[in-house]
Formats: structure tokens, C-alpha cells, sequence
């Protein structure tokens, strides 16, 4: 009877003490799933891994464990955490390089940010972040791919059209100075339109094609807001590709960056000849502009008269052009 | 294809022939030519590339003007020029470097460089010699693509002789003709009257203005020969023309109106002195003034342009011919002066010359016929000018002839390249002429009045150099049989120092530009001239005569190798243009040809047929690059048909009745010169 009973109070110990290695003791595994690990969960939520780092051969060698680990000489041990560490939150960057930044990547590659749109002045204040950002009365915050944002796939997208009769044949000519006078017609590219407000590329007037960018050389002119640019090159629409960038002028307090010469010097866009009267555009001359935007284009004139003609004076332009979004190739 | 229309005429005055008619006859005489070596020569014989019209060609090619005779030439053409006149081509070298002369005395009163072939009546000519290539050895400046004498008729036997002739032609054309020659011994004169009514013609009648205006003029000419002895001839010529023409322009819709009066005589006189068969002196003065007037007023009859000319020329020149054996020398050296008047120049300015030239003509080893020319022209404020050529010409055999010839011609810038001070009233350009533009340029500059100077003034301080040219002929004249004979030449044209007007600056505020006169271009013309005669019978006789020419600005052609030259297509889309586009230069047709044929139908009745052909050309740029090429527009080639019918009632009357451009072609927009189709009869009577 005494046996039994002990032994019944040893197993009953045994028992109890069993019950205690039964639940395993908690381990303390990092994010990477190694126990006592250095891997460290950044704020973007990715498992960051310290690593040794050669800054000679800018060789990396990823750690589970620094415990234990001595770097070789030269080398160092980098903390996930440790500011030098460029993938410590990084892979929530925007294109940008802000953290969860708002700028996003377009189709054509270019990385794009949302900005703040004043729809009365089209003034534009770029911004990296729109998270407590808040659009003064009147403005607007455009988000990067929103369809109203002409930035977005501007760059790698051109558009061709041809403009045709642009009537600029509003003008006089003063037979004894030979000085022109009358409206000049303001045209945009992006808009393919006749405009009235601040926002043209060039303007014309008879044989006069002024752009919207440096000086004005006659009080008649409209006032440049912009900064556009413009220079003749030979060649066709076809074979002119790219926008040599240091060619490009201005139109100064002199003269218009495009020879003004009513066709007589071979130096502008025109020739005249003076036996028939005709105004006729010279053959290989592409006129290669930076918008007041900065976009580019390349226009050539077909005619300078409308047809049937309505006027020996001409001023009528029918000319094809192309334009980019702001790339420099076309 | 012809239609052939056939008129008989009954004669109401039956004469009996006594002999067939000489002036139709078909046999050639030995044609002698003079201007080639200002000596007779026989022109089968003559190195140098000429023609010879013949004044039975004059009479079948119902010609009363220059311009009706010469344009049926081979390798000669009539171009219009921008006032209306019609200028020479030849060689592909245009008129103002042709000189015309009649009997030996130079034409003057160009017109933007050429002379008006409608000025220059025919009616008492004998023949026209037209010589081919540089001549400036013999004949100075203005002869560098060659020249045209024309010579008039000589009385050959004592007595009377009166001719009248009478034309009527369309377009209400009247060309009355009376020559009155007496020679008795060795007085010798001959007069002649020529009057010429037409109403013109107007090829576009939805315009305002007329094609050609109304017209009339009158030629009057007398030349008196007189032996004083035997060794001593006096020559004395003069010859007066009077034109009017009714003259108008659109200005805003409204038409202008108005006249135009041209008045030209000349006088010249010549001693001849034969020292013996072997050598004479000829000592010669010659005079003539042009003077055209013209005006032109508004609806309301208020002056709207006016305008004048006043050209005058005074030339005396002795020479000395000398023959030993068979060697001619001719020697010869003069002065002349020039002085113009006319609207737009700053002053009226003269132009003095001093000359002398000499000519070896000589045949050597019996074969070889070498002429060997050189003239020293010294014009004032110049550099004196050396004229050259080289002529050989050999039998290779009792057949064949070859013929080469190089020469070197000049033109001295003409007094509008020089003393030009015109500003374009409606457009507000400005020309200067090359003598007054430094000064001119100066003063604008200082007050102010320039605004940009593309070429320095500095430029312009030296005078204009003289247009030159090379020139070499090669050719081949071949006589198989009595019947047929053939020729061949082939030419070659470089004429440097072109001038042209160029922009120099532009003034201040307008922007408008200033030209000048400066020597730019270089041309170069050449190609191939085949003349054919066939004479199978004393009843028929055909020609034939073709030109192949190329004739094209050097440096364009240059700048096609060098650089990317582009035109714009139809829509004004601009592409690049190869070298092989490039055609030449403006108003020259690659191909002319013509074939004359002259058929004896009976002793009394002739017909003959002329057919001109001419390939296409260019009048100006339309597709924006200033030059001549393959995608601009052409003026299409075309062909004109003549017919006419000879009937002679005796030697002494024939009637003429004919039509020329019997298929009445006509290209209204592009050529002002050809009215449709013509019909005409002339009456010629010989009384004595």
C-alpha cells in the first residue's frame, strides 16, 4: 500500500514538472525570421538586413546575425538602421526621392510631380508631397496622372497638324518709309490655336514672324511674356531631328530673331520676286522653335496666300509643324 | 497632215517670159560673206561658224522685219524682254551681247541690254550675215556671242530701177515699200521708203490691257556712192525711223493710258582710196542718235510716269586693207563717243573709246586657211582690253572641211550697271549703279538712313570689270555630192565676271534693301549646230538645221555638288533635289530645229513650207530656290508651220500669198509673241 502511493506521488511530481517543459520557452525571432536577429522592419515596411560593406569595392554581403561577426579589415559592419544605409526606407521613395511622395513615373518615363494650379495667372507651384498640403481659395492641387495635367506623357509624345489660311493679312504697308503696320495674330502650338492672351509661341504679321521670347523692337509688337526661341535650319521637315539647342534666338531690340526682310535679302523665311509680286516661302528652310513653355517644334511654311487668292498681299499661312512635349527630339 | 490651199491666179497682164525667173531660181551663186573678215571671202571657204540669210530667204519668209527673218535660223532665236521688245539668242547667249549692224555701222538704243529686232527693216536688204561666237576681235565690245550685218541691195547696172512692194497681213497689218535706185557711171543712189500700220493683237481678253498695242512706224534711207576718180569713192549713208505705238498699264484696277515715240537716225559717210589693186584706205565717220519718249496718264488725264531715253553715238575709224599674194591684212583704228541722257541716272554720263584691231588672213601650203585677229580697246576709266582670235580652217579632203576657231570677247558694263539712281515708287527698293552707289552709300550711312551692311561699302570703290568670255568652235562641213552639203559645229561658250545685281545693305526703319552692280556669275553654253541643204533637182530644195544646247550657270552647278539644294513640291513641302536636276539657265530650250522646203511647181508657181521647232523652257523660279530645275514650270515646246505660195507673172511681178503659223498655236499665258495663225499676200513689182 506505502508504494503504491509513492509511486502514484513521484509520477504526480514528474507530472507536474512536465507540464512546465510541455509549453516551448518564447524565442525572439527578427523580421527575417532568424532568432535573435539583426534584420530590422523599416518604416516602409520592408525587412532590412544589416550587411558588411566594403566601401572600396562597394561590395555588400547581406547578415542574418552580427552577433558573433567581425568585420575583415577595411570592411564594416552595417546596421540595418544605421543612416548610412541607403535601403533603410527607400523603397517607398517616389520617383522623386521624397518618402511616400506623391510624384509618380509618366510612360514616357519622366518622373512627374502634383503641383498647385492658379487657373487665373496658369501659375504652377510644384510640389513633393501633397499629404497636408491644402489649395489656397481659387487653386487647385493637380495630381501627377490626372488627365488635366499636360505634363503627364508630354515628353515622349508629339503632335503633328497643319495649320491652314492663318490670317494674318490685316496689315498696311506705307509706301514711302515701306514700314508695316497692323495686328499681329498670336498662335499656340500646344492649343493649335489663334490666342489673345499671354500664353502665344509666335505671331504674325504679313511677312513678320516675331516669337514670344526677349525684347520687342517696335512699340506695335505685343509684349514678350515668354520664353521662346527660334532659329532657321535647312534642311526638310523630315530630316531635321533634333533641336540644336545653342542655334536658338531670341527676338531682340533690334530686329526679330527671324530676319524681317520682306522676302528681299534670302536671309529669312521668304523670298520676293519683283517681277511677279509673289512672296514665296524658300525651299529647305524649317523654322525650329522653343515654345514659350519650353516645348519645342518644327514648323514649314507651304504658302503665304489663301486660295482662291483674295488679296495679292497675301499674309495667309498654311504651314505643317510637329511638337513635343519638351524633348529636344522630334 | 498639211492642208494645202491652193489659189490660182489669172494674170490680167499677160507678159511673155523672155527668161525663167532668176530670183527663184534654185542655183546658188558663190556666196560671199564680208563682216566675218571685213573682206570678201567665200563663205564655203570660212573657218568660222556664219550664216548667211539670202534675200530670197527674206522674200519667202514674207519678212518685213528683223525679227520675222531671223528667228527661223538655226541656233537663233527671238526672246521677249520685259518691255515688250524682242531681243536676240544665240549660242545660247543672250542679246546684249550680239551687235547689230547695218552696212558695217553699229545699232545702238538697248533696252535692259537688247536690241529691238522690230526696229530693223528688211525690205532693202540684200543679205544678213550672222556670225557666230566671239567677235570681239573685229568689233569690239557687245560682240562677244557674235554678230549681225545687215547688208543692203547694191544696183548693179546703169539706169532706173524702182521697186514697190505692197503687204497686207491679219491683224490689219499694211507694209508699204517703195526703193528708187539710179546709177549712172560711177554715181550711184538708192532710196528707200518703208512704212509699217499694225493694230496689234491681244491674246487675253478678260484683261484690261492689249498683248501687243497699235502701231505704226516709217523707215526712210538713202545711200550715195560716188566715184570722185578712180582711185577715190565716196560713200554716204543715212538712214531716219520713226515709231509710235500706243502705250498703257493696270495701276489699282484702273487702266492706264498713253504713248510710246522712238525717233533714230544715223549718218555715216566713207572715203575710200584705192591706192592700188593691192591696198586701199577707207577713212569713215558715222553718227546716230535713239531717242525714246513715252508717257503714261490716268482715266482723268493726269500724269502718272514719264520717262526718256536719249542715246547718242559718234564713232570714226580709218582702216587699211592690204593684200600680197595670198595674204590679207586689214588694220584698223578709231575713236568713239557715247553720251546718254535718261530718267533715274544721277548725271548724264559719257563713255570714250579708243581702238585699234588688225587681222592676218592667209592660206598656207595651199590648204590651210589661218585668220588671226587682235583688238586693243582702251575705254576710259578702264583697263584696256585685248580681244583675240584664232581661226583654222583645212581641206581633209576634196570633200570635207574642218573648221575650228577660238576666240575671246568682252562687254564693258553698260551705262544703267553704272550711273543707275532708282528708287521703286510703290515697293520703296533702291538701285545703284555701280559708279555712283560708294557715294551714295556714304552719305545715307552718315545720316544715318542705314541700318545693316552686308557687303562693306569698300566693294563698291572700284569699277565694275568687263563681262569675258572664251569661245571655240569646232567644225565639219561636208559636200559628198553637188546636191547635198553638210554641216557640223560644235561650240563652247565661258563668259566670266557676269553682272548682277546684289543687295548690300538695307536702310533703318523700313528695312528695305539697297542693290548694286557687282561681277558675280559665271556661265558656260555649249552644244552642237547641224545645218543640212539638199538639192536633189533645179525644182526642190530642202534645209534642215538643228541645235542640242546646254547652257547653265557654273557656280549653281557647283553649289548642287557641294551643297544640299531643295525645292518645294506642288503643296510647298520642301524635299532635296540631286545634282542631275538641275536644268540650266532661263528661257533656253535644249533642242531647235527647223526644216525649209522649196518646191517648184511650175515656171510660175513656188511653194515653200518653214517648220520651226522649239523644246521646252523656263521663264522664271516658281518652286523657291532661285534656280532653274527639273520640278518648276516649263513652257511646253511647241511647232509652227508656215506655208506660202510664190507666183510670178514676169521677172519683174510676182504675188505672194501664204499663211504662217497655219495651225494657229497659241499659248496666251506664257508667249506674247506668236497671235495664232497669219495669212498675208504681198505684191512685188520691179519697174523701170
Amino acid at each position: 500500500m506505502k508504494t503504491i502511493l509513492s509511486i502514484f506521488m513521484v509520477t504526480v511530481l514528474f507530472y507536474a514538472c512536465d507540464t512546465g517543459t510541455n509549453l516551448p520557452a518564447p524565442l525572439n525571432l527578427d523580421c527575417n525570421g532568424i532568432e535573435n536577429g539583426t534584420s530590422l522592419l523599416d518604416d516602409c515596411g520592408e525587412c532590412q538586413q544589416a550587411y558588411i560593406y566594403n566601401p572600396v569595392s562597394h561590395a555588400v554581403v547581406l547578415l542574418d546575425d552580427t552577433a558573433g561577426i567581425v568585420a575583415p579589415i577595411g570592411e564594416m559592419i552595417i546596421m540595418p538602421n544605421d543612416p548610412m544605409n541607403p535601403y533603410w526606407n527607400n523603397s517607398c521613395d517616389d520617383c522623386n526621392g521624397i518618402q511616400n511622395g506623391t510624384s509618380m513615373i509618366d510612360d514616357c518615363g519622366e518622373c512627374q510631380q502634383a503641383y498647385i494650379y492658379n487657373p487665373v495667372t496658369h501659375a504652377v507651384a510644384l510640389l513633393d508631397d501633397t499629404a497636408g498640403i491644402v489649395a489656397p481659395t481659387g487653386e487647385m492641387i493637380i495630381m501627377p496622372n490626372d488627365p488635366m495635367n499636360p505634363y503627364w506623357n508630354a515628353s515622349c509624345v508629339t503632335t503633328t497638324g497643319t495649320v491652314t489660311e492663318l490670317n494674318a493679312s490685316n496689315y498696311t504697308v506705307d509706301p514711302n518709309s515701306g514700314t508695316l503696320s497692323g495686328d499681329f495674330v498670336k498662335f499656340n502650338f500646344s492649343e493649335e490655336s489663334i490666342v489673345t492672351e499671354d500664353n502665344w509661341d509666335v505671331a504674325f504679321r504679313g511677312t513678320t514672324i516675331i516669337i514670344n521670347g526677349g525684347l520687342s523692337s517696335n512699340i506695335d509688337q505685343p509684349t514678350r511674356t515668354g520664353n521662346a526661341a527660334v532659329y532657321i535650319a535647312n534642311g526638310t521637315m523630315s530630316s531635321i531631328n533634333e533641336v540644336d539647342e545653342s542655334s536658338l534666338l531670341q527676338d531682340n531690340s533690334t530686329s526679330p530673331a527671324i530676319a524681317d526682310d520682306f522676302g528681299f535679302t534670302g536671309l529669312g523665311w521668304c523670298t520676293y520676286d519683283m517681277t511677279s509680286h509673289v512672296i514665296s516661302p524658300i525651299a529647305g528652310k524649317i523654322l525650329v522653335f522653343r515654345t514659350h513653355d519650353n516645348k519645342y517644334a518644327k514648323l514649314e511654311i507651304l504658302n503665304f496666300y489663301d486660295n482662291p487668292m483674295t488679296s495679292q498681299y497675301g499674309g495667309f499661312y498654311t504651314f505643317n509643324y510637329t511638337l513635343t512635349g519638351g524633348s529636344t527630339t522630334f | 497632215m498639211n492642208k494645202l490651199i491652193l489659189v490660182f491666179f489669172c494674170p490680167i497682164i499677160c507678159f511673155s517670159q523672155t527668161e525663167t525667173d532668176t530670183t527663184l531660181m534654185l542655183s546658188e551663186l558663190e556666196e560671199i560673206i564680208i563682216s566675218a573678215t571685213m573682206s570678201e571671202r567665200d563663205l564655203d571657204k570660212l573657218p568660222i561658224p556664219t550664216t548667211i540669210i539670202s534675200e530670197k530667204e527674206i522674200m519667202l519668209s514674207n519678212a518685213s522685219k528683223l525679227y520675222d527673218v531671223i528667228n527661223i535660223q538655226t541656233g537663233i532665236i527671238s526672246v521677249p524682254t520685259k518691255t515688250g521688245t524682242e531681243g536676240l539668242q544665240m549660242q545660247g547667249l543672250d542679246a546684249s551681247y550680239i551687235t547689230i549692224l547695218v552696212d558695217g555701222f553699229p545699232i545702238i538704243g538697248r533696252s535692259f541690254g537688247s536690241l529691238d529686232l522690230n526696229r530693223i527693216s528688211v525690205t532693202d536688204i540684200e543679205r544678213i550675215e550672222v556670225i557666230k561666237g566671239a567677235s570681239s576681235s573685229l568689233y569690239g565690245s557687245n560682240a562677244l556671242g557674235g554678230v549681225v550685218n545687215l547688208i543692203s541691195k547694191k544696183q548693179i547696172n546703169d539706169g532706173n530701177k524702182i521697186n514697190l512692194s505692197l503687204k497686207y497681213a491679219s491683224h490689219n497689218t499694211i507694209n508699204p515699200s517703195l526703193i528708187y535706185q539710179y546709177k549712172k557711171g560711177s554715181f550711184q543712189i538708192s532710196n528707200s521708203i518703208d512704212y509699217y500700220n499694225t493694230d496689234g493683237y491681244d491674246l487675253i481678253k478678260s484683261d484690261l490691257l492689249s498683248t501687243v498695242n497699235p502701231y505704226s512706224n516709217f523707215t526712210f534711207n538713202t545711200k550715195l556712192r560716188y566715184g570722185l576718180s578712180d582711185k577715190v569713192i565716196l560713200n554716204t549713208n543715212a538712214r531716219y525711223y520713226n515709231h509710235e505705238q500706243k502705250n498703257t498699264a493696270e495701276h489699282e484696277s484702273s487702266l492706264l493710258e498713253g504713248k510710246t515715240n522712238i525717233k533714230e537716225w544715223n549718218l555715216g559717210t566713207s572715203v575710200k582710196y584705192l591706192m592700188n589693186s593691192n591696198l586701199f584706205h577707207q577713212a569713215e565717220i558715222y553718227k546716230t542718235n535713239y531717242r525714246a519718249d513715252e508717257y503714261l496718264n490716268t482715266q482723268d488725264g493726269i500724269i502718272f510716269d514719264n520717262n526718256y531715253f536719249d542715246h547718242t553715238l559718234l564713232k570714226s575709224e580709218i582702216k587699211t586693207h592690204f593684200t600680197y599674194k595670198k595674204l590679207n591684212t586689214v588694220l584698223g583704228f578709231g575713236i568713239t563717243k557715247e553720251d546718254l541722257s535718261r530718267k533715274d541716272f544721277s548725271n548724264n554720263p559719257k563713255q570714250d573709246l579708243k581702238f585699234i584691231y588688225g587681222q592676218l588672213d592667209a592660206t598656207a601650203f595651199r590648204k590651210f586657211n589661218i585668220i588671226l585677229g587682235s583688238r586693243y580697246d582702251n575705254y576710259t576709266d578702264y583697263t584696256p582690253v585685248i580681244s583675240n582670235k584664232f581661226a583654222v580652217g583645212f581641206p581633209l579632203n576634196k570633200k570635207i572641211n574642218i573648221n575650228s576657231s577660238i576666240g575671246t570677247g568682252f562687254k564693258i558694263p553698260d551705262f544703267r550697271q553704272r550711273y543707275f539712281d532708282f528708287t521703286n515708287s510703290t515697293i520703296g527698293y533702291t538701285v545703284l549703279g555701280r559708279d555712283v552707289a560708294f557715294d551714295r552709300l556714304e552719305s545715307m550711312q552718315n545720316n544715318g538712313m542705314i541700318q545693316q551692311i552686308f557687303i562693306p561699302f569698300s566693294e563698291l570703290s572700284s569699277p565694275l570689270k568687263s563681262e569675258t568670255s572664251l569661245n571655240i568652235n569646232i567644225g565639219l562641213k561636208y559636200n559628198p555630192t553637188k546636191k547635198l552639203i553638210f554641216d557640223v559645229n560644235l561650240f563652247n561658250n565661258k563668259v566670266q565676271n557676269l553682272i548682277e545685281a546684289q543687295l548690300v545693305a538695307n536702310k533703318a526703319s523700313s528695312l528695305l534693301p539697297v542693290f548694286s552692280y557687282f561681277n558675280l556669275n559665271e556661265v558656260e553654253t555649249k552644244g552642237i549646230e547641224f545645218n543640212t541643204i539638199y538639192k536633189p533637182s533645179i525644182n526642190y530644195e530642202i534645209k534642215m538645221g538643228y541645235q542640242l544646247l546646254y547652257a547653265y550657270d557654273t557656280e549653281i552647278r557647283t553649289r548642287f555638288e557641294t551643297e544640299d539644294i531643295y525645292v518645294n513640291d506642288i503643296n510647298g513641302v520642301s524635299f532635296k533635289l540631286n545634282k542631275e536636276d538641275y536644268f540650266g539657265l532661263f528661257n533656253r530650250s535644249r533642242h531647235m530645229g527647223n526644216i525649209k522646203i522649196l518646191y517648184r511647181i511650175n515656171k510660175r508657181l513656188d511653194v515653200n513650207s518653214i517648220i520651226t521647232y522649239r523644246s521646252k523652257y523656263a521663264l522664271n523660279d516658281v518652286n523657291g530656290n532661285d534656280l532653274l530645275d527639273m520640278y518648276d514650270e516649263f513652257v511646253k515646246g511647241y511647232t509652227l508651220c508656215d506655208l506660202g505660195f510664190t507666183y510670178s507673172l514676169h521677172p519683174l511681178r510676182s504675188i505672194q500669198i501664204g499663211a504662217k503659223n497655219i495651225f494657229g498655236f497659241i499659248n496666251p499665258e506664257y508667249i506674247s509673241n506668236i497671235s495664232g495663225r497669219i495669212y498675208y499676200i504681198n505684191i512685188n513689182l520691179n519697174l523701170k
